[in-house]
């Protein structure tokens, strides 16, 4: 098994039960974990191919991410309404989030996938204690609080008004440049205090 | 837009016979390209999100016939790595030819250990049953699927079940069920039994006995489901709510067998084979889960069993 | 007694290949070489292309070989093997005006532009069973195969391209445009590569047929012509002959001929259409690889068949159709009924004893 397609294996096992385990942080072995963009690329790597659409939104790095994963994975590129994949430069998607589809009732699978390219731990205080999670995968009923730190809450509000209407919805990966991520299936029911 | 035509009949190449295709003993780790394991794995991502949704698939053709595990086969093959331990059951069994056939083929295309221990796997792909021992978080459970539309009882037709399940209507599935119930004073559907998961879709559990249906609910472990030749996965994570369909003055019941103990570990809490033995007719009973009932066996038999027991002629 | 003995399995697969092969090679013959099939069973080796989705005479051949006959199971091989190439590009467009035909005919018209060419056929010939074949000569058939190429010679050659009957009518606006099926976008529907949803597209419907089982295409087909259905079908053409694969070589950019495939295409025309504009003939598509004239036929009435705006019959339903044609999917399923089923049968008898005894039992279920 080639060095890439097994890093790809280990990789998807990992994004497997951070889904199924929503709010829960799992890590990812980023290659080399050189550039800021190692994480997301190891995202890109195991699910991008031509036969999905991306569109790379955000602040800073929009189009070098973009060209990095085009040459790595010749994925399409589309529009924000259609694209397949998001990645967003970022933890704000800035309303980005709003326009990215959400499947049909038919099809709800359709609904986009999203990836937060988080920069490196901030400092300061984090008001994940203010979200609360539950439902598939998520142990009790009072929930969890996400374990990734530094994701806003005006955010964690953005993807609960997207998927208000499951199973139509958004699906999301926070991923940090040393690995961690963490996931939101359009399934889990956010609470915002 | 018209191609180029050549002018003449081209005639075929001096010895067309040689230009085959190179040797092939080589396959792809895992004999599925990359390409298509990707496509599985979105697809997965995707069933996981909205647990018990079907969700399409573009399924490969496999070296087994369609109809005989190839969907099972196929997420097997897009999840396995060389880490990973691999158990194959097929009616509880390991030793089941069908089942021996596919740890075979995966074993010759990937290399990894197998084992008959439910408890030493991370990978189990099974054929209508669950494991007696309740599954771990780091294991994932892999159900081969036939028939993967829940509402194929009630219609045929591919289109309207989808907008069943897009309107969250089935009460053609509840009506079947009472209409048993009316008839027969019984629910007669036996194994495949519906499930509604998360509150919101009705699911296959794949032809599972109803005694295992109770296991998929809020369990520890990923359970995938995967219908290849219909082209379908399908997903209950863990710690999530599969409940069968059920009426508040008529509950869901499982099998039973009368108080009979397997024949070789004594168990009475596992779900039996039922073996007619001669010609006669005379019948005994034998855990389905060989590997468990092989456990409790080397344990010194079933707690409270006082050697083993003989099912009543 | 071994199906699920405790440690049989592997032993009986072993055992069951042993056997096979002593029943394929076992006897007194000499062995098969798959050239053998291929030339002289070239009508079972275009079946088996054309259903293992495969154009590889050779390998289809061999498949044969390995099956002992069974179509089923060597379309099956095909397939399978087929899963295994990695996909390199996608050809030109073929037009199919450009055959290189060795068998052309018309029901609609007596005459046509270019002939009616009768071809290699075996339509005409009586079904008388040959006892002369058993002790074949093989130097008097080649000396008659030998006499016939030389008196071809002194024949006026035929015409390199023939113009297509269904273009005439249609410039004289007795036929429908080209239609196209609901669900259709700009770009063409892979099947094997995504799952068939319903209303499927045209290329998606074609490629279905195309990939399908000749016997079960043949049966459908049939219940519409007898009756179950309206299609009325008239032949306004079946070619059979050889079309040009172009395809770009991605470095140099120029379009190259890599080969020839051998085809069969039926345009079968039917009833008159157009609830809205003039009343016209319409049409019904089939092509399929190799010679295989029996399931271009079926294809393309069912391709009518299927446009039909209020479906009624069977062969009109298109999730009906495209659902149950394909061979490797019914044949495993059908087959995969010998597998054990003795856990979800031991539920099944649960629920009837149950009935039977007439009472509920006490709650059995486990803790």
């Amino acid at each position: 098994m080639d060095n890439s397609d097994r890093r790809n294996q280990k990789n998807y096992r990992s994004l497997l039960q951070a889904m199924s385990r929503p709010g829960r942080v799992f890590r990812l072995d980023a290659l080399g974990a050189v550039s800021s963009f190692a994480a997301a690329m190891a995202i890109g790597e195991c699910l991008l191919d031509p036969e999905v659409s991306l569109c790379v939104i955000g602040n800073g790095g929009v189009s070098t991410l973009q060209a990095v994963l085009d040459g790595a994975t010749q994925v399409r590129t589309e529009s924000l309404k259609t694209a397949d994949f998001i990645f967003v430069c970022g933890v704000r998607s800035q309303g980005g989030v709003r326009l990215a589809k959400r499947g049909r009732l038919e099809f709800p699978e359709e609904g986009a996938t999203l990836v937060y390219c988080m920069d490196s731990l901030p400092a300061g205080a984090s008001d994940r204690f203010r979200v609360r999670l539950t439902g598939p995968g998520i142990t009790g009923k009072g929930g969890i609080a996400p374990e990734m730190r530094g994701v806003p809450v005006e955010e964690f509000q953005e993807l609960m008004a997207v998927n208000a209407d499951y199973p139509l919805g958004v699906d999301a990966f926070f991923v940090r440049p040393n690995g961690e991520v963490m996931a939101l299936p359009r399934s889990t029911r956010i609470q915002v205090r | 837009m018209k191609p180029s035509m050549p002018s003449k009949a081209i005639p075929p190449p001096a010895d067309w016979r040689d230009s085959g295709p190179p040797a092939r003993g080589h396959y792809s780790y895992a004999f599925l390209d990359e390409g298509a394991k990707r496509e599985i794995r979105r697809k997965m991502l995707k069933a996981v999100a909205i647990p018990g949704c079907q969700v399409p698939f573009g399924s490969r053709e496999m070296p087994i016939a369609r109809g005989w595990g190839t969907g099972g086969l196929q997420l097997t093959l897009a999840l396995i790595g060389p880490d990973d331990v691999l158990k194959v059951i097929d009616q509880g069994s390991d030793d089941s030819v069908n089942a021996v056939n596919i740890k075979k083929f995966v074993s010759r295309v990937t290399g990894v250990a197998v084992t008959t221990d439910t408890r030493a796997a991370s990978l189990i792909q099974t054929r209508h049953r669950v494991p007696e021992e309740p599954l771990q978080p780091h294991q994932l459970l892999i159900f081969q699927v036939p028939i993967p539309e829940p509402l194929r009882l009630v219609e045929p037709s591919e289109r309207e079940t989808r907008r069943m399940h897009a309107e969250a209507d089935y009460s053609r599935m509840w009506l079947y069920l009472y209409e048993d119930i009316v008839k027969f004073n019984e629910i007669t559907v036996g194994a495949r039994y519906p499930v509604l998961v998360n509150r919101r879709h009705l699911m296959d559990p794949s032809p599972i006995p109803r005694w295992d249906v109770a296991k998929l609910n809020q369990g520890q472990a990923l359970c995938l489901f995967c219908a290849g030749r219909e082209k379908r996965i399908y997903a209950v994570p863990p710690h999530t709510e599969v409940e069968p369909l059920s009426f508040d003055d008529f509950a869901f019941r499982a099998e039973g067998f009368g108080g009979r103990r397997c024949g070789r570990c004594g168990s009475t809490a596992t779900y039996l084979d039922e073996v007619i033995d001669d010609a006669g007719g005379g019948r005994s009973y034998s855990c389905s889960d060989t590997a468990y009932c092989e456990k409790i066996r080397r344990r010194g038999g079933a707690r409270g069993a006082d050697g083993p027991g003989e099912g009543p002629a | 007694m071994g199906y699920v003995a405790v440690k049989g399995g592997a032993a009986a697969i072993e055992n069951a290949e042993k056997f096979s092969l002593a029943r394929r090679a076992g006897g007194a013959s000499a062995l098969l070489k798959p050239e053998q099939i291929r030339e002289q069973l070239h009508l079972a080796v275009d079946r088996v292309m054309g259903e293992g989705s495969l154009y590889a005479p050779d390998l289809a051949a061999l498949a044969f070989k390995q099956a002992a006959g069974d179509t089923f199971e060597a379309a099956f091989i095909l397939r399978s093997y087929r899963t295994t190439l990695p996909r390199l590009g996608y050809s030109e467009p073929i037009a199919t005006s450009g055959m290189r035909v060795i068998r052309r005919i018309s029901a609609a018209f007596k005459e046509i532009p270019g002939g009616q060419i009768l071809g290699p056929t075996p339509d005409y010939t009586l079904r008388l069973l040959d006892f002369e074949l058993q002790d074949e000569s093989a130097s008097r058939t080649r000396q008659r195969i030998r006499q016939l190429l030389q008196e071809v010679q002194l024949l006026d050659p035929l015409p390199e391209r023939f113009p297509k009957v269904v273009e005439m009518l249609r410039r004289e606006g007795l036929l429908v445009r080209h239609r196209h099926g609901s669900g259709d976008g700009d770009g063409l529907v892979d099947i094997t590569r995504q799952a068939l949803s319903f209303p499927a597209a045209r290329s998606a419907q074609l490629q279905t047929l195309a990939r399908g089982e000749t016997g079960g295409l043949l049966a459908l087909a049939y219940s519409n012509m007898r009756g179950y259905g309206s299609v009325h079908p008239v032949i306004g053409e079946l070619r059979v002959g050889f079309l040009p694969v172009s395809y770009k070589n991605p470095g140099s950019g120029s379009v190259e001929c890599i080969g020839e495939i051998q085809v069969t295409e039926a345009e079968v025309i039917s009833r008159i259409a157009g609830a809205e504009g003039p009343a016209v003939f319409s049409l019904g598509y089939g092509l399929c690889f190799g010679h295989n004239e029996t399931k271009a036929i079926a294809m393309a009435v069912l391709d009518r068949a299927m446009a039909c705006e209020e479906p009624v019959a069977p062969s009109e339903d298109q999730e009906f159709v495209l659902t149950h044609v394909d061979g490797i999917e019914s044949m495993g399923f059908c087959n995969h009924y010998k597998l054990p089923h003795y856990v979800t049968f031991q539920s099944e008898l649960d629920r009837l004893r149950n009935i039977q005894i007439g009472q509920r039992p006490p709650e059995d279920t486990p803790s």
